[in-house]
């Protein structure tokens, strides 16, 4: 059962030969992947929330990235430069953005031609914030979608080479990426974060 | 003032970039570090002050099982058809062997001629065998009918093309699209595509909702010669235009649809229709398809262009029985046939590396041992009243 009151990652002595054992022996009774809910159902949720900034729905996409890994664990295959966890996190990531086509209807009236800033919260905007939460989801709604995801990858735990993996790029393309998303994202967390890291 | 979504793209991005560079980007190494630690810390502690934030409720892991279940028994009870045939076919087997009267058996089976109903019963096996193999691991439950199994056991996946359909994969020779067309199908899809189509509203609501697709297209049948044909020529085509086109060459195979939630998603939040014409134009002048081809989760790419170290080309799969018509005759209120189709990796000489059915499934794989991608699947619409291809999404 899925500790609730420790978030951090389970030590162990040998991850990869571990996840390969879990795995062999979820593929035979599901209930075997428990080991692996447990050391990502945090950072798989916690992406989540800041995706929807609601925990039923959050949880919705949660249970469904695990459905999902569960049930196609057979295809997950070990490739150099990719990860069990990068594996999972690209399912994520594909159910996040299912959950966003799902939920935003558009429609592009005729005609229309005049135009206006991006209504992005600004530093002002983010202030009155009731909670640091929502600063936070606010300000990575205004990053670019690649920024975003790198951010939201990195925040959960992913090393720059399983990103790198999730989003087909090379690891110079992220490295390089992540160093404007995080610019990026601190300027828009500014009211926030003083130049030092201390908090407002 | 336009509701678009908050999903800002690529292309925007390196404009954007362009600009800051000239600002505010200028940090050393030590500032970037010091940026990621902020807001790391940040963030932990965001979701430390929020409670429901934190971490998924107790009971979420035997939501996860239970669904787990539920789905698999749901699986289960749609192939039920498997099972049942074998307890049959045991059940005759051993009601003749009753039937032997005893101190009169003849020997083992194969000192016996051949007797008619083992010749039946035999060339029977085989072909409900070869039934099994061809349609329960595709789930759709023989829908396909005998006609379209017995074509299923003629045609086999071949295992080379012609080498100058392999040359032919590597040029890209699709009209392009120019901004004023890009804008015509985001504004409404249905109208650009279809002349015919009478929309009740000047604005055009759609839902580029993947799930629905899924939803609404159903495998019915194996498509017609013509229709693979005409489909398997722009899976190659696409691959091709994907691989060595400009975006305004790639742009042109997509479904209006298509391409109105691709430029939708790379817009900002709120933009009118000249800002839009603007970052079109500009999306355009760059020319090459990447970065902002297709959303995520509509195609998969190869990650390279090699498989077990040997160039490839992208081709549609060439055999038939891999493909679907799918059952939606009409999609968006556009008029067409929907169909399924995968594709193959084929390397300089012709030789097919690698191929994958309507579903995306790898059919066949020569390349043992390496575990790079698997072709992708494509969903295209033929419309009925311009008689092209286009393209949906991907598996």
């Amino acid at each position: 059962m899925y500790a609730h009151d420790d978030l951090s990652p389970k030590p162990v002595t040998d991850p990869v030969n571990d996840e390969r054992a879990i795995i062999a022996a979820a593929l035979r009774d599901p209930a075997a992947f428990a080991p692996l809910y447990e050391r990502y159902a945090p950072a798989v949720y916690r992406l989540c929330y800041r995706a929807v900034n609601n925990a039923a729905t959050a949880e919705d996409l949660a249970a469904r990235v695990f459905v999902l890994a569960i049930e196609r664990l057979d295809r997950y295959v070990e490739r150099s430069g990719a990860t069990f966890r990068s594996w999972l996190f690209a399912i994520a990531r594909n159910v996040v953005v299912d959950n966003w086509r799902t939920s935003h209807t558009v429609h592009l009236p005729e005609g229309v031609t005049d135009y206006l800033p991006s209504p992005a919260p600004g530093p002002e905007e983010l202030s009155v914030h009731a909670t640091e939460m929502e600063a936070l989801v606010a300000a990575l709604g205004t990053l670019t979608v690649r920024h975003r995801t790198i951010i939201e990858l990195r925040l959960s735990g992913l090393t720059t080479a399983e990103i790198a993996d999730v989003l087909d790029l090379s690891v110079s393309a992220v490295k390089s990426a992540q160093t404007r998303a995080y610019a990026n994202l601190r300027a828009e967390l500014t009211d926030f974060i003083s130049p030092k890291g201390a908090h407002r | 003032m336009i509701p678009f979504p908050n999903h800002d793209g690529d292309a925007l991005d390196a404009a954007l970039n362009r600009a800051a560079s000239r600002n505010d980007l200028a940090n050393g190494a030590g500032e970037d570090i010091d940026a990621a630690r902020q807001v790391h810390a940040f963030a932990h502690r965001a979701h430390e002050q929020s409670g429901e934030s934190r971490a998924p409720s107790h009971d979420l892991w035997s939501r996860v099982l239970n669904d787990v279940n539920a789905r698999k028994e749901s699986a289960m009870s749609a192939t039920r058809i498997a099972p049942v045939s074998t307890r049959t076919r045991r059940q005759a087997v051993s009601t003749s062997t009753r039937h032997i009267p005893q101190g009169q058996n003849p020997g083992p089976w194969w000192t016996r001629g051949p007797s008619i109903p083992m010749t039946v019963g035999l060339v029977l096996f085989m072909l409900l065998g070869m039934a099994f193999v061809r349609y329960i691991p595709n789930g759709d439950g023989g829908r396909d009918g005998p006609g379209n199994f017995l074509a299923a056991v003629v045609q086999s996946t071949p295992a080379t093309v012609d080498p100058a359909v392999v040359q032919g994969a590597q040029v890209c020779d699709v009209d392009p699209l120019n901004a004023e067309q890009v804008l015509s199908a985001v504004k409404n899809p249905a109208r650009y595509l279809d002349d015919h189509v009478q929309t009740q509203k000047e604005t055009y609501f759609v839902s580029t909702e993947l799930g629905a697709f899924r939803f609404v297209a159903e495998p019915k049948s194996t498509p017609t010669q013509q229709q693979f044909e005409g489909a398997a020529d722009f899976v190659t085509t696409f691959h091709a235009c994907q691989r060595y086109g400009t975006k305004a060459q790639f742009w042109a195979l997509l479904s209006p649809f298509t391409l109105q939630a691709v430029i939708l998603s790379n817009l900002p939040l709120l933009t009118g229709e000249g800002t839009a014409r603007s970052l079109i134009q500009l999306w355009l002048d760059q020319g090459a398809t990447t970065p902002i081809d297709l959303p995520s989760g509509w195609i998969s790419s190869p990650a390279t262009p090699q498989v077990g170290n040997r160039p490839i080309s992208i081709l549609g799969n060439p055999s038939r029985p891999d493909a679907r018509l799918m059952s939606k005759p009409q999609w968006m209120m556009a008029s067409g046939l929907i169909v399924a189709i995968g594709s193959s990796f084929v390397d300089e000489q012709g030789n097919i590396l690698r191929t994958s059915d309507w579903r995306g499934s790898l059919v066949s794989n020569a390349v043992q041992g390496d575990s790079e991608s698997v072709p992708p699947a494509l969903f295209l619409f033929h419309s009925n009243a311009t008689h092209r291809w286009y393209f949906i999404r991907g598996s």
